[in-house]
């Protein structure tokens, strides 16, 4: 039970974007993808996703082929959250957040789901004001509850639910503020213990070394390392990958590592 | 229950009654239209009076087909409108404005123009002109959406200008057919781009509105999807929606509805923007509430259009794109000036 | 009100039951109208009725090929008179199935199509014998001299007609134009006979073809200066203006205009002789 790329490739144009990637999502992990900038982070999102068909190589979901299945069944067993587009109108938020739900269309469920998905993600004083009038970290908090919310999972009287779900997400924290950003991983991690397995893309290293379980670090559409932080976030390895001296060091007060620049 | 869980039980409830209030508007439109006229018909004399033979056939013959093509070439444009709107994610998407009507007369065009060399025409020949209107539409707003997939997600102000393109390109077509016409084509020519709904009658309308009523039917359907589509094509396959199908039939049903009614009642312009737009500005973005208060509204807006245009000079007539123009452009004006970059 | 006869559109001049009401779509017919004295019968015109004045005054049904159904019938005509292209189609068919009368007198661009169609409006209004002694007196005449002035030895110019060129496109008369015909009336030949239809041209062809005469047709007939000798400087080409409604109209005026130009033209060209 996983979300898994097989040696994928993915040739765009001339350019190779990814190349023999191997990559394995587990429910219940939380999964961060490191690289610098067009490394190949979004496009192996999108491969993963189904948005994108690999050039070689398959990318299978609980052992179903990612191309077998239509785009809502995919829908009920993954959610993305991308690099957002701005709205063209003027839809509420609480409108923006119900476009999340993909479940049976009773309304009582509907809405126990949004609200519990929004006081989770601290969105719920927003209900009922345009989206477009949010603040760009204020809008990724409602997109990512909306992830939240495609991947919700059914209380236990409901009919029944079962299976993995999986979130991946495209830099989800890149407009939030230090506590916003905090706030989201946080909420990340409390679904993992519901069969969700998460893979983001994460610019902040600090992030990825205090809230993954792996790690993987990509360049030039390759996979150079992945596995748990402390044997992925190395002087070396970032030094070398980011081309720019990283200081990688282990905080004994806080119990994690921290990752500088010079 | 918190204030989060009643603002979301309270949304829909104006939604509903606004749905009837523009059904009541609607049928209340639709009868004025029925009873006001050049010619005075009292609904007295119509059930009364032995002689009001002439009365009821006025108002079954003439003006009862006329009232029905103008409401459902007005619903078909607005719900068009939104439609490509949602399809564009811009909210000056208007079928005349970006060339899909311009489109639609070229198609009616080279069929009045060449039909007559055209023997395989003949046995459809009161199907080809909303065939040939329809295909038109089609071709413009598939090249559209080309060229907005190819040169980028068009800006707010870049599709009016690609529409000028258009609509340019669609006069020279129209320019050559009218220089290829001979006098007879080029006399029906003439009466058929004047455009108007006087030239309605049962056995013309009737598969025009039903080609209408069946491309519509599925827009009704694909709410949910336009509003998917709103966060981009790819959130839109994330949550389950299979966008090339989505497109294919939002293009392809918006096309027909526009291209059945310009065969029809030639180039009406302005209702695709107005109306989806009043409607957003009352009860939100949502495609579930724009697609169905559109098409009421613009059936009432274009069927009091209509009554204007045939009353206001009795006992002549104006034509009604002179009407909805005189509201529209104003109103589009108005627009483009709130759409400026923030 | 019930009509009496089922209604169809015809272009028999035959008389009609009752010709006490007439809505008309087309000038040359109200003008007949007035001719023939028959103007009370009038109950409304199209937007072509501009001569006589008093005929603007009348209410307007619209313009002779986008008439209003219920326009027209909101004036109760007994008989609707057109021209043979008045329309849209579909108006027409919608006003034979109310059972309304129509006749679309058959239009032939000559002087003698002008009196058959004086004679038709006048046999289906029953007036024929006014119209016999209107044309014995007035018009036979002039189209005898017409024809005398036209067989005039060595008459035979080339002309142009352009159509209202305030626009600043020249519109010329092909072949199958009125415009053409009008020039057959006044003996002249057409230096765009070989295009069909009403077309735009260049004043440059105008103007390496050389014609004797280029005749715009324009509301009222007035010209600039700068028009008038637009094409002077090609030697030898005359500039004149005619009203268009009663030339191109081919109502009864057009005869005696046709032979006023034909004399102002052959005058014009006597010095070079």
């Amino acid at each position: 039970m996983s979300l898994c790329a097989r040696d994928v490739s993915l040739s765009l144009g001339h350019s190779e974007a990814l190349a023999g990637i191997c990559l394995d999502v587990s429910p219940g992990t939380l999964t961060a993808v490191i690289g610098p900038n067009g490394a190949g982070k979004t496009s192996l999102l999108r491969v993963l996703s189904g948005e994108l068909e690999p050039s070689t190589g398959t990318v299978e979901i609980d052992g179903d082929q990612i191309d077998a299945l239509n785009p809502a069944e995919l829908a009920e067993r993954r959610s993305a959250m991308g690099q957002s587009t701005p709205l063209a109108f003027d839809f509420l938020v609480d409108e923006v957040l119900a476009m999340g739900w993909v479940q049976s269309r009773c309304r009582a469920t509907q809405c126990t789901a949004m609200c519990e998905a929004a006081r989770k993600c601290d969105i719920t004083h927003l209900f009922g004001r345009p989206f477009r009038s949010l603040s760009g970290g204020e809008r990724q908090r409602v997109h990512f509850a909306r992830a939240l919310l495609q991947v919700w999972p059914h209380s236990a009287t409901a009919n029944t639910r079962v299976g993995t779900r999986y979130m991946l997400l495209d830099e989800p924290t890149s407009s939030m503020d230090i506590a916003q950003e905090i706030l989201l991983l946080h909420v990340a991690r409390s679904v993992l213990a519901h069969s969700v397995g998460i893979l983001m893309v994460l610019h902040n290293l600090n992030l990825a070394a205090r809230f993954a379980d792996c790690v993987v670090l990509i360049d030039q559409g390759k996979i150079v390392a992945a596995g748990p932080p402390d044997r992925v976030l190395t002087n070396d390895l970032l030094s070398s990958v980011y081309r720019t001296p990283v200081l990688v060091e282990r905080h004994d007060a806080l119990g994690r590592l921290v990752v500088h620049t010079h | 229950m918190n204030s989060a869980a009643q603002v979301l039980h309270a949304r829909g409830q104006p939604a509903w009654s606004a749905h009837a209030a523009l059904a009541c508007a609607m049928l209340a439109t639709g009868v004025l239209a029925l009873l006001a006229g050049a010619v005075d018909i009292s609904i007295k004399s119509l059930f009364h009076d032995a002689d009001a033979v002439l009365q009821r056939m006025i108002l079954l013959e003439i003006r009862a087909p006329r009232v029905v093509l103008a409401a459902c070439t007005g619903a078909g444009l607005a719900v068009a409108g939104a439609a490509l709107q949602g399809l564009f994610r811009n909210p000056l998407a208007e079928p005349s404005l970006i060339g899909v009507s311009s489109g639609a007369a070229l198609g009616a065009i080279s069929v009045i123009v060449l039909g007559a060399s055209l023997p395989i025409l003949q046995p459809l020949a009161s199907y080809s002109l909303p065939i040939a209107a329809v295909a038109g539409a089609c071709l413009v707003t598939l090249f559209l959406y080309g060229f907005s997939l190819r040169y980028g997600q068009f800006g707010i102000v870049t599709i009016l200008l690609v529409g000028i393109a258009v609509n340019a390109l669609a006069a020279v077509g129209i320019g050559i057919f009218q220089y290829l016409a001979n006098d007879a084509a080029l006399r029906t020519l003439t009466f058929w781009m004047m455009g108007s709904f006087g030239r309605a009658s049962w056995d013309t309308l009737i598969p025009a509105v039903s080609l209408m009523a069946v491309s519509m039917l599925p827009l009704f359907a694909l709410t949910r999807s336009l509003d998917l589509l709103q966060l981009g094509e790819s959130e839109a396959f994330h949550l389950g929606i299979d966008v090339r199908q989505v497109k294919r039939c939002v293009i392809i049903c918006s096309a027909a509805t526009v291209g059945a009614g310009v065969a029809l009642a030639g180039i009406v312009g302005f209702v695709g923007l107005v109306v989806p737009h009043l409607i957003r500005l009352v009860l939100g973005a949502g495609h579930r509430y724009v697609i169905p208060a559109s098409a009421l509204l613009g059936a009432i807006l274009t069927m009091l259009a209509d009554l204007l245009a045939r009353t206001l000079f009795a006992p002549a007539e104006i034509p009604v794109s002179l009407i909805t123009s005189a509201l529209g452009a104003p109103f589009f004006l108005w627009l483009i000036a709130r759409a400026r970059p923030r | 009100m019930l009509f009496a006869a089922a209604g169809s559109v015809q272009a028999i001049c035959e008389p009609v039951f009752d010709s006490s009401r007439i809505a008309v779509a087309g000038g040359s017919i109200t003008e007949i109208l007035y001719l023939l004295g028959a103007e009370e019968r009038i109950v409304a015109v199209d937007t072509t009725s501009t001569y006589p004045a008093t005929a603007r005054a009348l209410p307007s049904v619209g313009y002779v090929r986008a008439l209003s159904t219920e326009g027209l019938l909101s004036m109760q005509p007994t008989l609707v008179l057109g021209e043979e292209d008045m329309g849209p189609p579909e108006v027409l068919a919608q006003l034979e199935r109310i059972g309304l009368p129509m006749v679309a007198i058959d239009e032939e661009h000559t002087a003698e199509g002008i009196m058959r169609k004086i004679r038709c409006v006048a046999r289906i209004l029953g007036l024929s014998q006014k119209a016999d002694a209107l044309i014995l007196d007035t018009l036979a005449p002039l189209t005898v001299e017409l024809d005398r002035a036209r067989g005039r030895a060595g008459w035979q110019p080339l002309a142009v007609l352009i159509l209202d060129a305030r626009s600043g496109t020249l519109v010329a008369a092909g072949k199958e134009t009125s415009g053409q015909a009008f020039l057959r009336m006044i003996g002249a030949q057409n230096l765009f006979s070989d295009i069909s239809g009403w077309k735009p041209v260049s004043p440059e062809t105008i103007l390496s073809a050389r014609p004797d005469f280029v005749i715009f047709s324009r509301p009222g007939a007035d010209i600039t200066a700068s028009e008038a000798s637009s094409f002077a400087f090609a030697g030898g080409t005359d500039v004149v203006a005619v009203d268009t409604v009663e030339t191109l109209g081919f109502g009864p005026r057009t005869i005696k205009a046709a032979l006023d130009l034909l004399v102002k033209l052959q005058g014009r060209a006597q010095p070079d002789e």
